[in-house]
């Protein structure tokens, strides 16, 4: 059902393991982004 | 609106959404009540099979073509049956979280986990749809081309079908039609069969993964890896998941839902197989494929073994992949974008309260199409950047998914067993981790020498 007319669930509690996991995701990201950026750019200035 | 139902479990409030949702579910209850299973999988079917022949997009149609004219008949042919089992069974899960939760993806992302990741979820979700949206077009407008239609028509074509299709305001009419249109991914069957393909090479190949023209090189590793990148994306999570929820899908419909994403994979795979069978008379007469840029190239160029009608299919696939595609991602963007705002996001739903929804559908793709218009657009570098995205942005995607499938307090007893999570998560760490190194080794060609 569509959002609005639904109880939201709780957050949840993140046990040690999961935290863990969660930052070495925002780690990951940290390093994903400027490789995205790199690619996209060494194609613009390859000429396409 | 009629008289009012009642459905069990599907509180009426007079809202038009609920009663269209309901209408629906009375349908699939008297069908199970006269026990009539066909009919009763034909109204249940639909995300599924949507997801899995979605996937099978423009750009994939093309990988799959690469491969058959790079590798001909051989390794690839299993290779593409366990890459669509790894699919079935990262999207059978969507599928239980849909039911047990009736939340989409991004809601469960931004609810059990904070705003933080779900906005996160849905940056990577919009930033991927759009890009690949742009190269649905690209598809659309490359098969087109082979029958001489400008790209303004085709495109704007391409545009109007994905629009129409969510104008009635109905889920189940939005799904039929899409159903329809997929259907058409088929096409490359008989283009298939009009290459005249050796069925006991099919067969060896099968049961041998041979042969592996030219072992294995970085060109193989490469395409291992976009192979298994394709078969697995974010949207099809969101997706899946988010249509199950606005189609209704219960738990008593659960084998049901699973048969029509096993369908989906099995009818996806056939297609995908069919590509690589249609295309493999390029590897047979050393046509050198590796630069072709779109479908026209391919249909061009295999003219000569399967002839105008084969070329023709091949084309008019290519033009149904991109469009199919482009109706379930633009889908997909709209709905999880309602959930982080928690604004009305169902296909039922009229234009009325679900502006956000509707203008995020339509937008997405008029976007993609003017983007694809564009005199000297850096298509190359988006379809580059759409690879490079889709892989490195699926290891979150996969690890919310795994982490929410194992989330007892709101998944219950639909939660991951030990088998699933073992299945499932060495599929999961294995399309994440081959994603991760596809999106280095694109970034860094020479990783991997010549």
């Amino acid at each position: 059902m569509s959002t609005p007319r639904r109880t939201a669930y709780p957050r949840r509690v993140l046990t040690p393991p999961i935290a863990a996991l969660l930052w070495f995701l925002r780690i990951y990201v940290l390093v994903a982004i400027p490789l995205v950026v790199y690619a996209f750019v060494s194609t613009l200035r390859a000429g396409n | 609106m009629g008289e009012t139902l009642q459905v069990p479990g599907f509180a009426l409030t007079g809202d038009r959404e609920d009663e269209l949702r309901a209408r629906d579910r009375a349908q699939v209850d008297q069908a199970r009540r006269q026990h009539r299973p066909l009919w009763r999988f034909f109204l249940l079917a639909g995300p599924g099979i949507l997801v899995m022949l979605g996937e099978n997009d423009g750009p994939s149609m093309l990988s799959y073509a690469t491969t058959g004219a790079i590798y001909g008949i051989g390794f690839f042919i299993p290779f593409i049956l366990v890459t669509f089992f790894m699919a079935f069974i990262v999207q059978e899960m969507t599928v239980r979280l849909g039911i047990a939760t009736r939340s989409g993806h991004a809601e469960l992302i931004f609810e059990r986990f904070g705003p933080f990741w779900g906005y996160f979820a849905m940056l990577d979700l919009a930033v991927g749809n759009v890009l690949t949206l742009i190269t649905e077009f690209i598809a659309i407008r490359a098969g087109a081309a082979y029958f001489g239609i400008p790209a303004v028509f085709a495109v704007s074509a391409g545009v109007v079908v994905v629009v129409a299709s969510v104008s009635f305001h109905r889920y189940f009419t939005w799904e039929r039609a899409a159903l329809t249109l997929a259907a058409f991914n088929l096409l490359f069957v008989p283009a298939a069969l009009l290459a005249h393909p050796h069925w006991d090479a099919v067969v060896r190949a099968c049961l041998t993964w041979r042969p592996l023209p030219g072992g294995v090189t970085a060109n193989f590793i490469t395409l291992i890896l976009a192979d298994v990148g394709a078969t697995v994306t974010p949207w099809m999570i969101f997706f899946q998941q988010s249509a199950v929820v606005d189609k209704g899908i219960t738990r008593a419909d659960l084998p049901q839902a699973r048969f029509d994403t096993a369908v989906g994979a099995t009818v996806a795979a056939i297609a995908a197989i069919a590509t690589v069978l249609a295309s493999a008379p390029l590897f047979t007469h050393h046509v050198h494929a590796a630069s072709f840029a779109g479908g026209a190239d391919f249909a061009t160029a295999l003219q000569p073994y399967i002839g105008g009608a084969g070329a023709s299919l091949f084309a008019l696939g290519m033009i149904e992949a991109g469009l199919v595609a482009a109706m379930t991602i633009s889908t997909s963007s709209a709905y999880a974008l309602g959930e982080v705002l928690r604004t009305r996001h169902s296909l039922n739903s009229s234009f009325a309260v679900a502006k956000p929804f509707y203008i995020v559908a339509a937008a997405s793709v008029i976007v993609a199409a003017a983007v694809v218009l564009v005199p000297h657009a850096p298509l190359l570098a988006i379809t580059l950047a759409v690879n490079i995205i889709a892989t490195l942005l699926m290891a979150p995607a996969l690890l919310f998914l795994l982490l929410l499938a194992n989330d007892r307090e709101v998944v219950g007893s639909l939660a991951n067993g030990l088998k699933s999570n073992i299945l499932g998560g060495t599929i999961v760490v294995g399309i994440a981790l081959m994603g991760a190194f596809y999106g280095a080794i694109t970034v860094f060609p020479g990783l991997l020498g010549k």
